[in-house]
């Protein structure tokens, strides 16, 4: 992949997608650096690494009105944990993202007149940033009952756990429009006898989740996004993310 | 959202149009161009910069500076250059700002008929004399800032 300057990085927390109001998003992963330095190291530092923690910041131009914009999702979702995956080139199925979960602690709103009116946020991860793949792009509506594309991850490793977020950013339709996706694994790119990772909650609302396996070592490589779907003429517009750490 | 560059002239000239503008007695002419032969008092929408890319996203948020310019006759010297410094207002009746920030809309509704997220008066320099098809007119220049 070639050198990039930043244009179309995609960024979403809970329900909201920030891309086009936005203009700076990064994370920085820390580890603690524990000295574990001893008689016998010969003269040099030995250390382990401790404790992770995760800092996101963003910055951009401040909009209200819906849950979709970025002072509503912040007043709203204020001391709320919550998904937050972010694609640095773009949202095409397969393209490289991050999840997590995190809190907001510092938001600042407003600036000088004459300015495009902003806003800066801050936050901590409490969960590890976890890199990943797009499993399901939000430029394509989901509105039928299916089966996403399979991206091949890896196994899961015995302590390692499968990471998914799910972004619902619009919801239209009568009936009560509901999507409920799973994260399925499988041995292969068919998907010969799928099986279910993770299930999330039914959405009918524009929000967000995040779910990660307990653990336990997960044999198969291939893992895709399924969805069902509720409703009359239902269609969903919805960003999903998934990896492995 | 990108902006149509085409559309915020189009919208920036209706609004001067639809404030009905009048200098001494005549109603300005607004077009989204510079014509070869303006009939002053004319306003016209000029050149444009514009910065891409001030947000994220394929299509990420524009935000262009355009100017614009009123025109009158040279033919009326001195009260012609006071009269284009009484249309500079911000506000009021005969203000050229008032007319253009009339179109921003109500706060949170898109500017220009939809055309742009808003707009917001930023300078204005002059009078000073513009040539256009070797005739000079007295002018005011305006800088308009729209996003979107």
């Amino acid at each position: 992949m070639a050198k990039l300057v930043f244009t179309n990085v995609r960024a979403f927390l809970s329900g909201t997608d920030f891309t086009g109001v936005s203009n700076k998003f990064g994370f920085e992963t820390k580890y603690e650096d524990k000295d574990t330095t001893n008689y016998g190291s010969g003269g040099v530092h030995e250390r382990i690494a401790g404790l992770v923690d995760t800092q996101v910041a963003g910055a951009g131009f401040w909009e209200a009105g819906t849950i979709a914009n970025v002072d509503d999702e912040l007043a709203t979702n204020k001391t709320t944990i919550e998904p937050f995956t972010i694609a640095p080139t773009g949202t095409a199925f397969g393209a490289v993202t991050y999840l997590s979960q995190i809190l907001w602690l510092d938001r600042k709103l407003f600036g000088s007149v004459g300015d495009v009116a902003p806003w800066e946020l801050s936050a901590g991860g409490s969960w590890p940033m976890v890199r990943g793949a797009v499993a399901n792009s939000p430029g394509t509506p989901i509105t039928v009952t299916g089966n996403g594309s399979g991206v091949q991850l890896g196994a899961v490793a015995a302590g390692q756990r499968l990471y998914a977020t799910l972004h619902v950013l619009s919801i239209s339709g009568t009936g009560g429009p509901t999507l409920t996706v799973k994260i399925q694994s499988g041995t292969t790119s068919g998907f010969p006898a799928p099986v279910d990772q993770l299930t999330f909650s039914a959405a009918t609302t524009v929000s967000g989740q995040i779910l990660r396996t307990t653990g336990s070592a997960i044999t198969d490589t291939w893992y895709r996004a399924a969805f069902t779907v509720a409703g009359s003429s239902p269609s969903f517009l919805a960003t999903i993310g998934f990896g492995i750490a | 959202m990108a902006l149509d560059f085409d559309a915020v002239a189009v919208g920036i000239a209706a609004a001067v149009t639809s404030a009905a503008v009048a200098v001494n007695g005549q109603t300005v002419t607004a077009t989204d161009f510079v014509p070869d032969a303006p009939t002053p008092p004319h306003f016209v929408v000029a050149e444009f910069v514009n910065e891409y890319h001030q947000t994220y996203g394929s299509a990420g948020m524009d935000h262009v500076t355009v100017k614009c310019r009123l025109l009158t006759s040279r033919g009326s010297d001195a009260e012609g250059q006071r009269t284009l410094r009484k249309l500079a207002t911000l506000t009021g009746v005969g203000s050229i700002p008032a007319a253009i920030e009339a179109a921003r809309g109500a706060p949170g509704q898109m500017a220009l008929s939809g055309a742009a997220d808003d707009l917001a008066l930023v300078s204005v320099t002059g009078p000073r004399l513009y040539e256009i098809g070797a005739v000079d007119f007295y002018g005011l220049e305006f800088s308009v800032l729209v996003i979107g």
